[in-house]
């Protein structure tokens, strides 16, 4: 008799015949026995070829995934409930990590194993399974970023551009109004042929609802998807969260669409991973976190930009959020998260209770690339807007020291003010990036400069419905496109001042009566 | 650790469980010798209350009298390794070398009788080398043969496997008999 070992298990495609069913016994197959369980981590002995991120099964057919491989163990992560009793049985299935992705998953909420979460029945698709776990593509494959991701939202779009393709750290105390821009950002993406992917990231169950309940509230589920894993999830599930964003959003990429990925959070993925880690054995680092972290992290975020043609086109917009604790932006998986990042947008909880909406903190928020789209017009605007802000914040200071304040520091305190005003933004209340410039340039000229902040106030809703509804702001994009600076794109809204007189005056006199 | 002890411990040992049974009263018996005031050269005696404590469920533990019988044949010689300063130590490594031995486990879908574990055991043995264990496996949907898993490759060699190999063809035959 020959030693079982001295035949080698044919190829997968040799193995199970047709028709027979795949938990059948197939004559030869590789197989491995739980030797060690901790809680959804079981330590098998045997499979000799087993491969990293592998699907393995035990005779109930439940699954794992293979995270780790020692000299003589390999370490499962169970991916289904399962009682594993000693000695169980696990056998190799040739098969990576993967799930289904197809246009089918739009308007949907599933989990990391592609389950529906949201009761509208089964999802079927009928395309191959893509892995879940792949490297970034390379830099051949990646084109320069050129156009400008619109949020709708003032502050951001003026200030910190964020652009398509770009990694876009968005960090800040809990309660400081993250989720609420985030939100924002994906409904104000309607009928703009942009694809959003929302990872909910083990959250607690009541927020997971409440973000699915104003996405379909304001009609953005027809063009997202939602990945969500709650608190109470399994750990495994909750690490696999990102990954599955990503390869859905991937998905859509290939295909030539430009997608807007949100992964909230991953400080939780974090936590959650550094819990596997610790139980797989390996050695804690700095926080105790483990030593591959950055790379877990960061081979996510590479897997976002823009891409040739040639590569699918489109781009992958990533937004990762992270939650800090009391403003302390140093701890080591923000400063891990922004160093993978091309920028961050700080959100302050002083800010949010001072009623800013976003809560954004300029001063200390950062787009690396998000200017390179801009025109030239619009970045001297941002840049002249910023300045402006930036005196306004020191004479304000000043000011309150209570010594005589000059007729020009008064001016410039005003102006402050104004664009204060301008940049508060209420849900659910898209601007268009033109009308975000018009209506800062206003600040630079006559027009506001007679007024004080309350007129802004109480007339920037006139303001955008008349530019978005009555201006013919295609036509004035191309004039603008040929400015070379703020200055004359400020002098060009001298013409618009008559119409803004008259409608403001109506306004007015509306109220009075 | 003396590499012969375990040889020693091995020669009639066929199986995993039977190894681990063994090595459970041969730390009985060194835990008699040692530790509970018998005299440490006085094998016969000690032996005796080992033998005396377990007589009584010979009948219905298929496997135990051997077992019993196993440990008497290792002999004083055996014991005269271990004092009470090694005697975890020693244990300890009898344990990792019967867990370190080759271990071929073999699915049967019945229960093994123990006059047949010796009978195959040996045959492992004799094939497969001295240091060969195995462990028998029930699996009750085997039929016609047994299947064999060592070194993480498992092979099924039963009627099963025949079965589901050709069970297209199997269930074509099949057909031409329906009404």
């Amino acid at each position: 008799m020959s030693t079982p070992q001295s035949q080698p298990a044919p190829p997968a495609n040799q193995q199970t015949p047709a028709n027979v069913p795949p938990s059948a016994p197939t004559p030869t197959e590789e197989i491995g026995y739980a030797v060690s369980i901790k809680n959804y981590i079981v330590w098998v002995n045997g499979l000799p070829n087993i491969r990293l991120n592998e699907i393995v099964t035990t005779g109930d057919n439940a699954k794992g995934v293979v995270i780790s491989i020692a000299e003589d163990l390999v370490g499962v992560l169970m991916l289904d409930e399962a009682a594993i009793k000693p000695k169980q049985d696990f056998k190799r299935t040739q098969q990576q990590l993967s799930i289904k992705v197809g246009t089918q998953l739009l308007g949907r909420m599933i989990n990391p194993l592609s389950q529906p979460l949201d009761g509208k029945g089964m999802i079927t698709i009928k395309d191959e399974p893509v892995t879940i776990e792949q490297a970034p593509r390379s830099i051949k494959s990646r084109e320069r970023i050129t156009d400008q991701f619109e949020t709708g939202l003032s502050l951001v779009d003026m200030l910190v551009p964020v652009a398509k393709g770009q990694r876009e750290l968005v960090l800040g105390d809990a309660h400081s109004g993250k989720t609420g821009f985030l939100l924002d950002t994906v409904i104000n993406q309607r009928g703009r042929k942009i694809i959003c992917v929302y990872a909910v990231i083990g959250k607690p169950i009541n927020e997971i609802s409440n973000v699915v309940k104003a996405l379909e509230a304001n009609k953005a589920m027809e063009y997202t998807v939602v990945v969500s894993t709650s608190s109470s999830d399994k750990p495994p599930l909750i690490y696999l969260t990102p990954s599955v964003a990503t390869t859905i959003a991937e998905y859509f990429q290939k295909r030539g669409n430009d997608v807007l990925m949100v992964l909230d959070d991953m400080g939780i993925h974090a936590k959650f991973y550094r819990e596997i880690s610790l139980s797989l054995g390996r050695p804690p680092g700095r926080e105790s976190y483990p030593g591959d972290i950055f790379y877990q992290h960061a081979k996510l975020i590479e897997r976002a930009g823009r891409f040739k043609k040639e590569y699918g086109g489109g781009s992958i917009t990533a937004l990762p959020v992270i939650e800090t604790n009391l403003d302390d932006f140093s701890s080591f998986m923000t400063t891990n998260l922004m160093g993978m990042t091309d920028g961050h947008l700080l959100f302050s909880a002083t800010r949010y209770h001072q009623g800013y909406r976003p809560s954004v903190d300029i001063s200390l928020s950062v787009s690396r690339v998000g200017r390179q789209t801009q025109n030239l017009a619009q970045k001297g605007l941002a840049d002249r807007i910023k300045a402006l802000l930036s005196e306004a914040n020191r004479l304000a200071a000043y000011s309150r020291l209570g010594s005589e304040i000059s007729p020009q520091t008064l001016f410039t305190l005003k102006q402050g003010k104004q664009m204060e005003a301008i940049l508060k933004q209420l849900p659910l209340n898209k601007i268009p990036i033109l009308v975000q410039m018009i209506l800062m340039g206003l600040i630079f000229t006559p027009f506001l400069q007679q007024k004080d902040e309350k007129f802004v106030e109480e007339n920037k809703n006139t303001i955008v419905q008349y530019l978005t509804n009555k201006f013919n702001l295609s036509n004035y994009a191309k004039t603008v496109a040929t400015f070379k600076d703020d200055e004359q794109f400020i002098n060009s809204l001298s013409s618009l001042i008559p119409e803004l007189e008259k409608i403001t005056n109506a306004q007015v006199q509306a109220q009075v009566k | 650790m003396d590499q012969t002890l375990a040889k020693q411990f091995l020669t009639t040992t066929f199986t995993k469980n039977q190894a681990l049974r063994r090595l459970r009263l041969a730390k009985e018996l060194l835990e008699l010798l040692f530790f509970q005031g018998a005299n440490p050269d006085d094998f016969e005696n000690t032996f005796n209350k080992l033998k005396a404590k377990y007589s009584p469920y010979f009948v219905g533990q298929e496997g135990l009298e051997e077992d019993v019988k196993f440990i008497y044949t290792l002999g004083p010689n055996f014991f005269k390794n271990f004092s009470t300063v090694n005697i975890n130590d020693q244990t300890a490594l009898l344990e990792k070398s019967i867990n370190d031995t080759k271990n071929i486990l073999m699915y049967l879908p019945f229960e093994l009788p123990e006059d047949q574990v010796i009978v195959l055991g040996g045959w492992f043995k004799k094939n497969l080398g001295e240091d060969t264990l195995f462990e028998i496996n029930y699996d009750p949907e085997l039929i016609g043969g047994c299947a064999i898993s060592y070194k993480g490759i498992y092979k099924d060699f039963s009627l099963r496997a025949k079965v589901n190999e050709n069970k297209v063809k199997i269930l074509e035959v099949l057909g031409g008999y329906k009404r």
